[in-house]
């Protein structure tokens, strides 16, 4: 799972849910940020402490016998001991293994627990954020945009809308791996155009949607010179024509 | 239902190979030393040396090339009441894991770290390791090695290491002995084990280590740093094995203001009060 932070109140609720997915699903999970968050300041609301939520591991080897810290369950999930908490052996391998983590180079053995990893993904998917839709309700030109664009391109719509009425719209996404569709195919139906804003030189936010979705996005403004882009740079650019 | 016996089991080495000898003193060891399994975690990363932790009863953890230390190091400062080794070749601790293992010697975890050292890569069918020495001819380095091979325990002591040892794979009960001292000592402790890999290195075998390897008495004074560097530096024709250097150190857990108080990080609930007040101060 990847997350890219938006913005400063973004960074704080996304961490806690990045370690509450990791221990819920048993996976890694990415936080992507950049320097340029890292150096912003901005005031935000006071951190709503009462519904963060991080998930723990399991304290006893439910259901008995020996402890399987891969064990084969319906949803993929096999529950986490903690070493040295109970009379269980727990064993982690990076390498293919068995139910109770020792390695293998069985065939069989490899075909299930690529399955039990891969299963893990359909539960993970129910719970992905879409990404934020900003803008005028009546847009022709959808841009699409990833972390910390969330600001510049939350700027440049403002800007837009008030110089060209109304025709600018944008997603902003969190969760890109998994990536989030749903959203995506609901709002490019009536884009007449969909620009992904991005720093980077290859487009790697149009190129996973592209992947995935098979939407083509019909142009692009990257930059890359290692500065940040502001939003009068992205209305500019787009007054101007791309 | 708490036991003091470790099983091991059937291994994919090759038969002959000095893995056998250092897993039977790794089982040896801890049971002398009463420890219960299933406090024991045995981390490694990859190799034939880093199977080694499948093959003990004790929660294991094998993860990455070359970062053994990091994980090991991890679980000990998360929960300090296991005890926490880690068994690994020299290719995985000084090659791939070489920057690991210098910043964790100056980090002072109490974690033991048996390095088994047959200067090979024995998993990957042969190739020049971080020991081998110079001019060994393998099937990649063809006319032969030729880099400087590095010296372990002369590299931890200069890297603050406050105990360093050597063993060898065919002297079981002075690595039983050097394995004990090894664990019980408060701090990072390394023991290079020099091994036979039987199949691939054919210049540093069983009779060329035996011919070699010496025993340290008592009239060698493992406290003095000098004499431990220099020590360090004797290697080839003969061989010392033994504790070449320990020093008192206080540990990263003693000196760290937030550990030292002794409650595993593991058993501490986060405190959202604090970040409360942190917000009130800055309304």
């Amino acid at each position: 799972m990847v997350i890219a932070l938006r913005h400063h109140e973004d960074i704080f609720y996304q961490t806690i849910r990045a370690f509450d997915l990791a221990e819920k699903y048993q996976i890694p999970v990415i936080l992507l940020s950049d320097q340029y968050l890292a150096d912003a300041s901005a005031t935000v609301r006071p951190f709503d402490l009462n519904h963060i939520y991080v998930a723990e591991a399991a304290v006893e080897n439910q259901g008995g016998g020996e402890y399987l810290r891969y064990r084969y369950t319906d949803d993929g999930i096999s529950p986490r001991l903690i070493p040295g908490k109970s009379n269980n052996f727990v064993s982690a391998d990076s390498d293919e293994h068995d139910e109770k983590g020792r390695i293998t180079e069985s065939g069989e053995v490899r075909i299930r627990m690529m399955d039990k990893r891969m299963k893990k993904l359909e539960k993970l998917e129910l719970e992905l954020q879409e990404p934020d839709f900003i803008g005028s309700q009546a847009y022709d030109t959808l841009l699409v945009g990833w972390g910390s664009m969330y600001g510049p391109i939350s700027e440049a719509v403002g800007i837009l809308n008030k110089n060209e009425s109304g025709r600018y719209a944008a997603l902003l996404f969190g969760d890109v791996f998994p990536l989030p569709t749903k959203l995506l195919m609901e709002k490019s139906v009536s884009a007449k155009r969909i620009i992904n804003v991005e720093q980077n030189a290859t487009g790697q936010l149009a190129g996973l949607i592209r992947e995935h979705t098979c939407i083509f996005c019909t142009s692009s403004i990257l930059k890359y010179d290692g500065r940040q882009i502001s939003g009068e740079e992205i209305a500019d650019i787009l007054m101007k024509g791309v | 239902m708490s036991t003091t016996s470790f099983a091991t089991y059937e291994t994919a080495w090759c038969p002959g190979c000095g893995n056998y000898n250092i897993l039977e003193c790794l089982k040896t060891a801890l049971e002398e030393l009463g420890k219960d399994p299933y406090e024991v975690l045995m981390v490694a990363g990859i190799g034939q040396a880093a199977k080694t932790p499948q093959y003990i009863s004790a929660n294991s953890f094998c993860g990455l090339h070359g970062r053994s230390l990091p994980a090991a190091v991890a679980a000990k400062i998360a929960n300090e009441k296991l005890t926490v080794i880690v068994n690994t070749g020299e290719g995985d601790s000084y090659g791939e894991g070489g920057n690991h293992f210098i910043h964790n010697i100056r980090r002072n975890v109490d974690i033991t770290h048996f390095v088994h050292d047959n200067q090979i890569y024995g998993l990957t069918k042969g190739q020049a390791s971080p020991t081998s020495i110079e001019g060994l001819v393998t099937p990649v380095q063809v006319t032969g090695s030729i880099n400087t091979p590095l010296n372990p325990p002369l590299l931890a002591i200069a890297a603050g290491a406050g105990f360093v040892a050597r063993g060898f794979s065919g002297n079981k009960q002075h690595l039983i002995a050097l394995m004990k001292q090894a664990i019980e000592y408060k701090g990072y402790a390394l023991v290079d084990i020099l091994q036979p890999c039987i199949s691939f290195n054919k210049v540093n075998t069983f009779a060329w280590y035996s011919k070699r390897v010496y025993e340290l008495d008592s009239s060698y004074d493992p406290t003095s740093k000098l004499a431990a560097l220099e020590k360090s530096l004797e290697f080839g024709d003969r061989i010392p094995i033994g504790v070449i250097y320990r020093e008192p150190k206080q540990t990263y857990h003693e000196k760290n203001t937030i550990l030292k108080s002794g409650v595993p990080l593991l058993d501490r609930k986060t405190d959202l009060s604090i970040v409360e007040k942190i917000c009130s101060e800055l309304k």
